[in-house]
C-alpha cells in the first residue's frame, strides 16, 4: 500500500530523541513464522497513538517489545531516546506502565495491596512501602473512586472494579508513557468509554491496542494499521480508516460517516467471506 | 465482605506462632520411646548452656535429650520451616498453587542424585557435604527440566506444571530404585530405603549445622526478597511492567529452592508436601502477601514437622515410622482436592 512506502523512509534514526517511543524496523520471528516485518513506529510525547489490526496481526507481540516482556533486538526500541535493551527493568518501569486485561490469579491480595505493587518499581525488594507510597495509592484509588473498597480482597470485586483497581494500579506507577492492551475488553459499554475518557485526560504520552475500532477513531490522534505483522497504513484516524481498507484487512463491509466534531464514525454491514 | 489481615493482626500472628513452636519443641524432646518430663529437660538444657549441675538427672537422659531429641527438634525446625518458604516461592513463581519442591521433582531429582552417590561406593557417601553436594546437583536439574517441560505450550495452564513434575519424578523414582538395584554395598541399600522414605532420626549436633544454617540462609533470601514474589504472583508479564527482573529472579528462585531441598533431603530424605499444605492454610489465614506469607510458613511449617515427627516416633513405639508417610499422608489427599477444584472452577 502507499503508505508503506512513505513509512521506509521514516525509519532512518530520526529524531528518536525527541518522541517518547520509537521503533526501528522491528521484526520477531518464531520458529518459521513471522510475527513482525520490518514494524517502525513513532510516538511523540504527549500523543495518544492507536494500533488495531485482526486477531493475530502483531499488535500485542509489538507491545510487549516496548516493555520488555519480549526482549527487543538491539538499536530497535526506544524509550525517551534510550535504547530499551541497555535499561534495567525498573528504569523501564518508572517510564512505561502497562494496563491489561486482568488475569486470573490464584493469589488474593486486598485492594490497596494490588495499588501500592505499582509503587515497587520505586523501591528495593527489601524495602518497605512508605507513607508517600500509601499516599499516592490511595489517591489513585480515589482518583478511581474506589478508596471505600481499599481493604476489600481482590478477588471479590466485579470485573469492572478490578479493572478499575488495575488503573489504579497503573496510576501509582507515575509513568509518562501509558501502554494499553485491549484493557476494555471485559468491560460493559460504560466502563469501556469511561475508561477512555480516564486516560485521554491523563496527559501523557498513550499507545494502545484496540479491538473497537470507534473507540479507536474517537480517541486518538494517530492510527497504525497491521496486518499479517507489517504496518499497512499509518495517519489520522479519518484518512486511514477507509471503506477499502476496512474491507481488505478486517474483512468487513462498512459505512463511514463524519461525526460534527469531526471524528469517524464506522457502522458495521456485515463480513466478507472468501473462498 | 471478606476482609485481609491488617499488620497489626500480622503481628499477632507472628508471636502466636512462635508461642505454638516453642510449645511444639518442648513436646518434640519430652514425647518418644522414652517420655521424659519437662523439668528434666530444663535441667539438662540448663546443664549444657550454663553448667548447672542437678543430681537427680540420669546419664541416659541427658544423652537422650542433648543428643538425640534437640538436635532432632532443630532439624525438624529448620526442614519444615525452610521446605514451607521453598513451596510458597515456587507457588508464586510459576503462578500455581500445586506448586512445591516435592510435585515439581526436586526432592527425586535431590533423591537419585543421592542413591547415585551411594551407588558409586563409601568414598562418596560417607561425606555429608559431597551427599548434599550431589542431593543440591540433582534438584536444580529435576527443576530445570521440570519447569521447561511445563512451559512448552500455554503458559498459563495450571496443572500442567504439576503433572510435569509427578511425571518426571516418577522417571527419577525408577532412577533411584535402578542405583539401589545396582548397589552391592548391604548397608548403603538399607540406609537409601530408610531414606526415601524421609526421616530425622539421623539428626546429630555433628551433622544438622549444614542443613540448619543452609537452610535458614535459603529461607532468608526469600524473606528478603518478599516483594518480588508478590508481583511474580501476579503473572510474569505483570511482574515486568512492575520493574521485576523475571528472569533472573526466577533463576535465583530455582537455584535457592535446589539449594534447600538439597540440604533438606540429603540430612533427612524425602519429606512431602510440606511445601504445599502450609502455605496454602497460611494464605487462607493471612492473605497472599509474600511479607507476610513466607516469615508465618516457616513458623507453621517448622510446627508442622515437629507433630509429624512426634507422631512418627510416638504411634508404633519404640519402633519408628518414617515422617514422610504422615506429612504425605496429610498432603496428599489435600492436594488431590485441591486439584479437583482448580480444574472444577479453574481456581482455588
Amino acid at each position: 500500500m502507499k503508505n508503506m512506502q512513505k513509512l521506509k523512509q521514516h525509519s532512518k534514526p530520526v529524531n528518536k530523541m525527541e518522541n517518547s517511543v520509537e521503533v526501528h524496523n522491528l521484526s520477531y520471528k518464531i520458529m518459521d513464522s513471522t510475527i513482525l516485518e520490518d514494524v517502525s513506529i513513532h510516538i511523540k510525547k504527549g500523543a495518544f497513538v492507536g494500533v488495531i489490526g485482526p486477531n493475530g496481526s502483531g499488535k500485542s507481540t509489538l507491545l510487549r517489545h516496548i516493555y520488555r516482556a519480549i526482549m527487543p533486538p538491539k538499536k530497535c526500541v526506544y524509550i525517551n531516546g534510550r535504547e530499551v535493551e541497555t535499561m534495567s527493568y525498573r528504569s523501564v518501569a518508572q517510564q512505561v506502565t502497562v494496563m491489561r486485561q486482568e488475569n486470573s490469579t490464584d493469589f488474593d491480595f486486598s485492594v490497596l495491596d494490588m495499588v501500592l505493587m505499582g509503587r515497587a518499581p520505586y523501591r528495593k525488594l527489601y524495602e518497605r512501602d512508605t507513607d508517600e507510597d500509601k499516599r499516592i495509592a490511595r489517591n489513585a484509588l480515589a482518583f478511581m473512586g474506589m478508596e471505600d473498597l481499599a481493604h476489600r480482597s481482590f478477588f471479590t470485586l466485579s470485573g469492572g472494579e478490578k479493572q478499575r483497581v488495575l488503573i489504579a494500579r497503573s496510576l501509582a506507577q507515575e509513568a509518562d508513557i501509558l501502554i494499553l492492551d485491549e484493557p476494555t475488553n471485559h468491560l460493559d459499554v460504560h466502563y469501556q468509554w469511561l475508561l477512555m475518557d480516564i486516560v485521554k485526560q491523563l496527559d501523557k504520552t498513550i499507545m494502545a491496542v484496540f479491538h473497537d475500532l470507534n473507540i479507536a477513531c474517537s480517541y486518538c490522534d494517530e492510527l497504525y494499521v497491521l496486518n499479517h505483522g507489517k504496518v499497512v497504513a499509518q495517519g489520522k484516524p479519518c484518512d486511514v480508516c477507509t471503506q477499502r481498507l476496512l474491507e481488505e484487512v478486517f474483512r468487513v463491509r462498512t459505512e463511514l460517516f463524519v461525526l460534527e466534531d469531526g471524528k469517524l464514525h464506522i457502522v458495521f454491514k456485515g463480513s466478507i467471506q472468501k473462498d | 465482605m471478606k476482609k485481609l489481615l491488617a499488620k497489626r493482626s500480622f503481628m499477632f500472628m507472628v508471636i502466636v506462632s512462635v508461642v505454638i513452636l516453642l510449645f511444639s519443641m518442648l513436646a518434640g524432646i519430652i514425647f518418644g520411646a522414652a517420655d521424659l518430663s519437662v523439668d528434666k529437660v530444663f535441667d539438662v538444657i540448663s546443664l549444657k548452656l550454663f553448667g548447672i549441675e542437678q543430681e537427680t538427672l540420669k546419664r541416659s537422659q541427658i544423652s537422650i535429650i542433648w543428643e538425640l531429641r534437640l538436635p532432632r527438634v532443630l532439624l525438624a525446625i529448620a526442614a519444615g520451616g525452610s521446605l514451607a518458604v521453598a513451596g510458597a516461592a515456587m507457588q508464586a513463581v510459576t503462578q500455581n498453587v500445586l506448586a512445591d519442591p516435592y510435585i515439581l521433582g526436586a526432592s527425586g531429582g535431590a533423591s537419585s542424585a543421592v542413591a547415585f552417590c551411594y551407588f558409586l561406593g563409601s568414598a562418596f557417601y560417607s561425606s555429608s557435604a559431597v551427599i548434599s553436594a550431589f542431593a543440591f546437583t540433582g534438584a536444580t536439574i529435576a527443576l530445570i527440566i521440570v519447569y521447561t517441560i511445563g512451559r512448552v505450550g500455554s503458559p498459563g495452564s495450571t496443572s500442567r506444571l504439576a503433572l510435569s513434575g509427578i511425571a518426571v519424578s516418577v522417571i527419577l523414582n525408577a532412577l533411584t530404585q535402578f542405583f539401589v538395584s545396582m548397589s552391592r554395598d548391604a548397608s548403603a541399600v538399607r540406609s537409601i530405603i530408610a531414606w526415601t522414605m524421609g526421616s530425622l532420626a539421623g539428626a546429630r549436633w555433628n551433622n544438622i549445622a549444614f542443613p540448619f544454617f543452609g537452610s535458614i540462609l535459603g529461607s532468608s533470601f526469600f524473606m528478603f526478597t518478599a516483594r518480588a514474589y508478590n508481583l511474580m504472583s501476579q503473572g510474569d508479564e505483570t511482574a515486568i511492567s512492575l520493574g521485576i527482573n523475571v528472569p533472573v529472579i526466577k533463576r535465583l528462585t530455582i537455584l535457592v529452592v535446589a539449594f534447600i531441598t538439597g540440604v533438606i533431603v540429603a540430612a533427612g530424605g524425602i519429606i512431602g508436601f510440606v511445601g504445599f499444605v502450609i502455605p496454602h492454610i497460611i494464605r487462607i489465614l493471612a492473605g497472599a502477601d509474600h511479607r507476610r506469607l513466607f516469615p508465618l510458613s516457616f513458623l507453621i511449617g517448622s510446627v508442622f514437622l515437629l507433630w509429624m515427627d512426634i507422631l512418627a516416633r510416638t504411634l508404633m513405639a519404640p519402633r519408628e515410622m518414617s515422617v514422610g508417610i504422615f506429612t504425605a499422608f496429610f498432603g496428599g489427599p489435600f492436594f488431590v482436592y485441591l486439584l479437583y477444584r482448580q480444574n472444577k472452577y479453574g481456581r482455588i
